[in-house]
């Protein structure tokens, strides 16, 4: 556990044994609820009040719960899919308006750099969020050591393009190969991370394996997976879900709660393994860190 | 067997069928084996049943246009009260248990998703449908009754939409995970385009 105030302290996490009994009596207390809510039209949790206290996602839905449409649209159904996924060797390029392109292994960029946890909320777009114990350094850190150039104003990531085993990347409604990006200022950000495991082991192939970006207080499409590219830009580059559907996911897309730019709300959010919602929170709860990166900007148009 | 314990046999059938996706998911719900989103599997697996089930509604008037075969159209009605049911549990699950009845927060997020508006469209027609679906009000609303029946065509359309907006994707043009909402609004298009008259009398005539 490191010591960055940005992450969560342990001592807030409920211990695991306790959040399994907890969740044992929340499915029993729905069964009778939603009866009993029934009989009194009465008012069961709500999503406003006191912010109630982060849990660590279980690791078992954070391996069945995927969003890496590289393999399956069914959250469900990507774990069983990796099977076949190659993950080694793996390089990364990491090139455009840099001092020192290179070419490197992800074993390099994992032995050369000091993988620490951060506890990180996620919240996907769809309206529901996780708690993940995350192994990864700061990306800057990355970053410094290849020198971006004073011209470039963005990084952009690509995630690896390979179809006969990302059976996903057949279909021919997306844009492959799956590309994200950032401003300069926010992938130096100490929150945003080079990620390589969670929950102390490698991370799973369906969570990116064998390197992802985990940025925190964006929506989790934001966070690409299994990157081959990481690239210095001047301009502000293509990303795979604002090239689909622009009007609803903008380039910044960071979690607010007053912004429906998807045709749905996202006022609120359920935790998984919690019944009732949540109150979404600006910028997923990383104010601190990263409301002075948009100081003047409208949210609004910015989304 | 006579005629007439056939014939109701077929009708418990057909009900029991329709009532089958109901009880499959109410028991995975409880024993806890719907992932870990159970509340969103519900609200989407049921949606998906009610638009299942408006859709195979459509299907006995083009069927019987098609290949003259008559005995379907007394399924119109039992299919369409079934997605009656599923949709409007569908909208219970999302006020019950997603919002837990907790009408301000629900109403937010209802004036906030426009996906929300085409199906609660959608689903005030059925609910129409489902109250005059009597023999009783058939004949009490005469020419009437036809009229209001005929806006399935309406909803049915605006169910298929409501479904691709809860995906993640670009409905115009199609982009993203619309894939389904896409067959969906193609199989829509056929059933609709079989009843327009010129057209009926044309696959009539080459039968």
């Amino acid at each position: 556990m490191d010591e960055d105030p940005d992450t969560l302290l342990k001592d807030e996490i409920t211990p695991r044994q306790l959040y399994f009994s907890r969740r044992k009596f929340l499915r029993l207390s729905a069964v009778m609820g939603v009866t009993a809510a029934l009989a009194a039209c009465g008012v069961t949790p709500s999503a406003s009040g006191t912010p109630q206290p982060d849990v660590e996602t279980p690791l078992d839905t954070i391996e069945h719960y995927n969003n890496f449409y590289e393999f399956s649209t069914d959250k469900g159904a990507v774990a069983n899919l990796v099977s076949d996924f190659v993950t080694e060797p793996w390089t990364v390029e990491i090139g455009g308006l840099v001092n020192n392109p290179m070419t490197i292994t992800a074993d390099e960029i994992i032995s050369t750099y000091t993988a620490t946890e951060h506890v990180y909320r996620m919240r996907c777009v769809e309206g529901w969020s996780i708690v993940v114990p995350w192994d990864g350094f700061p990306l800057n850190q990355l970053l410094a050591a290849v020198g971006v150039k004073p011209e470039a104003k963005y990084i952009a990531f690509t995630t690896l393009l390979r179809p006969t085993q990302m059976i996903g990347q057949n279909d021919p409604f997306y844009p492959w190969p799956y590309t994200e990006g950032l401003r300069l200022d926010e992938a130096n950000n100490d929150l945003t991370l080079l990620v390589s495991g969670l929950y102390g082991d490698p991370l799973p192939k369906q969570d990116g394996a064998p390197l992802r970006i985990v940025v925190p207080w964006k929506y989790g499409f934001k966070s690409i997976k299994s990157i081959v590219k990481i690239e210095a830009v001047a301009d502000q580059p293509a990303t795979f879900w604002d090239t689909i559907a622009p009007d609803y996911y903008g380039f910044y897309s960071n979690v607010n709660p007053d912004v429906s730019h998807t045709p749905w709300s996202q006022a609120t959010e359920r935790r998984l393994g919690e019944l009732g919602r949540r109150p979404t929170l600006l910028f997923n709860g990383y104010g601190d860190q990263v409301a002075s990166l948009y100081a003047g900007m409208d949210l609004n148009t910015n989304y | 067997m006579n005629i007439f314990t056939l014939r109701r046999f077929d009708r418990w059938a057909v009900n029991l069928i329709c009532i089958t996706p109901a009880i499959v998911l109410g028991v995975l719900y409880v024993i806890g084996q719907l992932g870990p989103d159970p509340i969103m599997t519900l609200e989407r697996r049921t949606g998906d049943v009610a638009l299942i089930f408006l859709v195979i509604s459509l299907l006995f008037t083009p069927l019987r246009i098609v290949t003259g075969f008559n005995r379907g159209i007394k399924y119109r009605r039992i299919t369409g009260l079934w997605s009656f049911y599923y949709a409007a549990t569908h909208f219970l699950i999302f006020l019950g248990l997603d919002y837990g009845f907790d009408f301000p927060l629900a109403a937010q997020a209802i004036v906030q998703s426009q996906y929300i508006w085409f199906g609660l469209v959608a689903l005030f027609i059925l609910l129409t449908m489902a109250i005059t679906s009597t023999n009783g009000w058939k004949v009490r609303l005469r020419k009437n009754w036809r009229r209001i029946h005929r806006f399935v065509y309406l909803a049915s359309f605006l169910a298929i939409v409501h479904f691709g907006l809860t995906l993640k994707g670009n409905l115009l043009p199609i982009r993203g995970d619309e894939f389904w909402p896409l067959v969906g609004l193609i199989v829509w298009a056929v059933l609709m385009l079989i009843r327009v008259p010129p057209i009926r009398k044309l696959v009539s005539r080459l039968k």
